[in-house]
């Protein structure tokens, strides 16, 4: 091809715009790295940006030492696995039946899933309906209420019906399959791209989600990592706080440790991401349709 | 992360619509259960002696409190720790009653109050700093009255606080709240550089004439070098935009009745304060991004850099240890010195700043608990000498040893840690570290600023000098007012949007800009509040 003037124009736009976004990403965590890599009085003095200035590792020494925090990491991997394995389960046994044309009340059932994605009964309802289940302190308050997250469903189900060739279940289903085996040997299969990105936003959702930890659980043992950091950072470090509790405000933590909670936390899910990433690909479907 | 915060922010928003449906069908149980108890008749003085009145009897009950989780590294998990199980053992198994307790974050502590008050799950002893909330709750009929209660197992509790500082946890005449003992009144700390005075040939500057004139020098002979000299440190904080001190110096005389009732933006004189701050910024001695410095991080750095003159700040903060920002300035600048200093003088030769209420928190039982006399108790229990002394300082010889009369922490780190600082999570009943009387514990205190322990004492001195509390900033009223529990949040909002804007406008549109504003902010609610405290003003306290 040749490349003309507008040509370059065009890509060094393109370029220009996708540096700064991809900065404008990364930026900000490489500063918090930073931060938790320096000492505290560079810290204070605003000194770092992106390289640690005069390097020490205690905050780190402080994160690990924590007990809690590991306790809490544990408790949070745990969580995210049981919680993804849960929420795909029931994602895929809702989306497969409602991308068939032959399920009777396939509107309906539809037409109640959407519904939930513009109405909520509320703060306090919520609240209600977990502390009647008895769930209250308990994983499974973290993991049932949001088992099945709609718009993912629909993702799935959209997923199923256009990119799952209906020829293939056919033929499955000549060979002896039943809707089950279907699914399982064929559809499943042939849904790994999907299935490994929609886990990916459950696990995600779930690693850093603490809102919902904030009101049902109440023992410290159970509290999700986002949770312990969000306590980290903000318990006590709002001016008004600080005022009120006068003489027995707690010490608002330093950046450093603020940064190093962060880098903690975060680590593992980035770690996952590469690992997952194999999955993003298209192309699983390539020749298995002979036309 | 943002965007969960900002989720969290429109959910707690909705939540203050929601709350409204809070039950109040059992509001009339506890008050009337503990109707025809007999006062007991204990001495204050025989401490251990309320234990033994109240021999194990009956049923063994379960009296849950809460705990603030202040997610600091230094507190002791709430519940699993040693002083968890002293209580139980001097206080619980004693008196027949399990002790539980349940973590509340800091920081969400109105968010997951609400929840648990409207579906019932709330422990049986609550507290919170905030005043909207508990009016919202007494209106709502959600909290247990602890009038005979406390007749009944509180002496010490009165002795302990006093019928004046009880009194402010009467609402309608009914003991709804008891008051948390404050030990330390004094907040406002302001302080100026030392070191640029001496150079510069200055005195500390007493009236607010000689501190506009010190501020002008700094600006001047800018000894912080490279133009960088910031005379006036300011963040967006009420406290370090002057507030709290700067402002009340320039209110004119007025009666009690306008102090009470006269919304601040209307009292007399305030207009004055807010354009003195006007003209110190437009002549540029003031930072001039303070309005986007919402974390005083800025201001922070400014200071350890060793750009800022002047700064007020909560009494000593930035000497603390924890904060670590004259440490930090010090390792940049050695000769570098803050001492504290008060150039706000009113028309009376005064320097009038804002000071607490002998009270923190409002500590209450919710009207669904069926154990409000155990609270009461457990609170008696814990306010009286020993146990308290205990509670703050941990056992003679193992945490702490008796130097020039105050205990000295020793260097323990063993099962039996004292939680936080010095067990401040757990002791309820009181803020602050009482180490047996005033000085010993401000001394005590000091030394959380270490090595500026002189210069937190002398700053906190000076803190409680012609202290006013302000019935607009704190609670004014011993009864709820509607019209509060509805505006306060949006005219605080206002509030600050008000004062950013009117330090840094224009001075010749000054005038015009701040009768616009009042005039919003009267139209936002202020009038409503206003009209409901004079209502109220004129029904209770006028003579």
């Amino acid at each position: 091809m040749k490349k003309t003037a507008s040509w370059y124009l065009k890509n060094t736009i393109l370029y220009g715009v996708m540096v700064i976004l991809i900065l404008a990403c990364l930026l900000p965590f490489i500063h918090v790295v930073a931060l938790s890599f320096s000492s505290n009085r560079a810290v204070t003095s605003r000194e770092v940006f992106l390289w640690p200035v005069e390097w020490n590792l205690s905050a780190y020494r402080q994160v690990m030492g924590d007990a809690s925090m590991v306790r809490s990491l544990w408790f949070t991997i745990l969580l995210t696995v049981l919680y993804t394995v849960i929420c795909m389960a029931m994602t895929i046994m809702a989306a497969y039946p409602l991308s068939k044309s032959r399920l009777k009340g396939r509107r309906l059932f539809m037409g109640l899933i959407i519904f939930t994605m513009y109405f909520s009964g509320g703060m306090i309802p919520d609240y209600l309906l977990v502390s009647g289940l008895g769930l209250v302190n308990s994983i499974w308050a973290l993991i049932l209420p949001g088992a099945v997250n709609a718009f993912n469903l629909i993702i799935l189900r959209t997923y199923f019906m256009n990119s799952v060739p209906g020829e293939l279940e056919e033929s499955a289903s000549l060979d002896g399959l039943n809707d089950i085996g279907i699914l399982i040997r064929i559809v499943l299969p042939l849904s790994l791209p999907i299935i490994a990105t929609l886990s990916l936003f459950y696990a995600v959702n779930r690693w850093n989600g603490f809102q919902d930890a904030v009101f049902y659980i109440n023992d410290q043992a159970k509290y999700p990592l986002p949770l312990k950091i969000y306590n980290i950072i903000f318990n006590n470090s709002r001016p008004e706080l600080l005022m009120t509790s006068g003489a027995d405000a707690t010490p608002v933590p330093g950046d450093g440790l603020k940064g190093a909670s962060i880098v903690f936390s975060t680590l593992p899910i980035l770690v996952l991401y590469p690992w997952l990433q194999k999955y993003f690909v298209s192309g699983v479907m390539v020749g298995a349709v002979k036309a | 992360m943002r965007k969960i915060l900002a989720s969290l922010l429109a959910v707690s928003a909705g939540l203050s619509v929601l709350s409204g449906c809070s039950g109040s069908s059992s509001s009339s149980g506890p008050a009337s259960q503990s109707g025809s108890a007999p006062a007991s008749n204990a001495p204050s003085d025989s401490a251990p002696a309320s234990q033994a009145e109240n021999k194990p009897s009956g049923e063994r009950k379960t009296l849950t409190v809460e705990m603030f989780d202040l997610g600091s590294d230094s507190q002791q998990p709430i519940g699993k720790s040693y002083w968890y199980d002293w209580m139980q053992e001097q206080f619980g198994d004693p008196n027949n009653i399990d002790l539980e307790w349940m973590a509340i974050p800091r920081a969400e502590e109105v968010t997951k109050l609400n929840i648990l008050m409207s579906s019932g799950d709330a422990p049986d002893i609550i507290y919170s700093y905030e005043i909207s909330l508990v009016n919202n709750y007494i209106k709502q009929g959600g909290l247990a009255d602890l009038t005979e209660a406390v007749e009944k197992n509180g002496q010490h509790l009165k002795t302990f606080l006093g019928e004046e500082t009880l009194a402010y946890g009467q609402f309608g005449g009914k003991q709804y709240v008891i008051p948390q003992k404050r030990l330390f009144n004094g907040i406002v700390g302001s302080q100026i550089r030392k070191d640029w005075l001496d150079q510069l040939g200055l005195a500390v500057p007493t009236t607010h004439e000689e501190f506009h004139s010190v501020l002008k020098a700094f600006q001047e002979k800018d000894p912080a070098g490279g133009g960088k000299t910031i005379p006036w440190g300011m963040a967006l904080n009420d406290m370090s935009m002057g507030y709290f001190s700067m402002q009340y110096a320039f209110k004119e005389a007025m009666t009690e009745e306008q102090f009470y009732t006269d919304n601040p933006w209307v009292q007399p004189g305030y207009r004055e304060g807010i354009r003195f701050a006007n003209t110190l910024f437009n002549e540029g001695l003031i930072s001039s991004e303070f309005s986007l410095d919402k974390d005083s991080s800025q201001l922070k750095a400014a200071i350890s850099n060793g750009q800022v003159g002047f700064v007020i700040c909560n009494v000593g903060d930035y000497h603390l240890k924890s904060q670590g920002v004259v440490a930090a300035l010090n390792q940049n600048i050695p000769e570098a010195e803050y001492v504290p200093c008060d150039p706000f003088e009113n028309y009376e030769g005064k320097h009038p700043k804002l000071k607490y209420y002998p009270y923190g928190h409002y500590l209450m039982v919710p009207a669904a608990s069926k154990v409000p006399e155990e609270a009461v108790l457990f609170l008696d229990w814990m306010c009286q000498d020993d146990v308290l002394f205990t509670l703050s300082s941990g056992f003679e010889g193992v945490h702490y040893e008796i130097k020039d009369g105050i205990p000295v922490d020793l260097d323990y780190n063993g099962d039996q840690k004292l939680s936080s600082d010095h067990n401040n999570d757990i002791r309820i009943i009181i803020n602050g570290r009482d180490a047996g009387g005033f000085d010993a514990s401000l001394k005590l205190r000091s030394e959380s600023a270490s090595p500026y322990q002189d210069f937190f004492i002398e700053s906190y001195k000076m803190s409680e000098v012609d202290g006013i509390v302000d019935p607009w900033y704190f609670n004014g009223f011993q009864e709820p007012i509607e019209a509060e529990a509805k505006y306060t949040k949006t005219l605080n909002d206002k509030r600050t949007e008000m004062f950013v804007r009117l330090y840094m406008c224009d001075p010749a549109q000054f005038d015009a800009t701040y009768d616009a504003l009042v005039q919003e902010y009267m139209e936002a609610g202020g009038t409503e509040v206003m009209n409901a405290r004079k209502e109220v003003f004129q029904r209770t306290m006028a003579k």
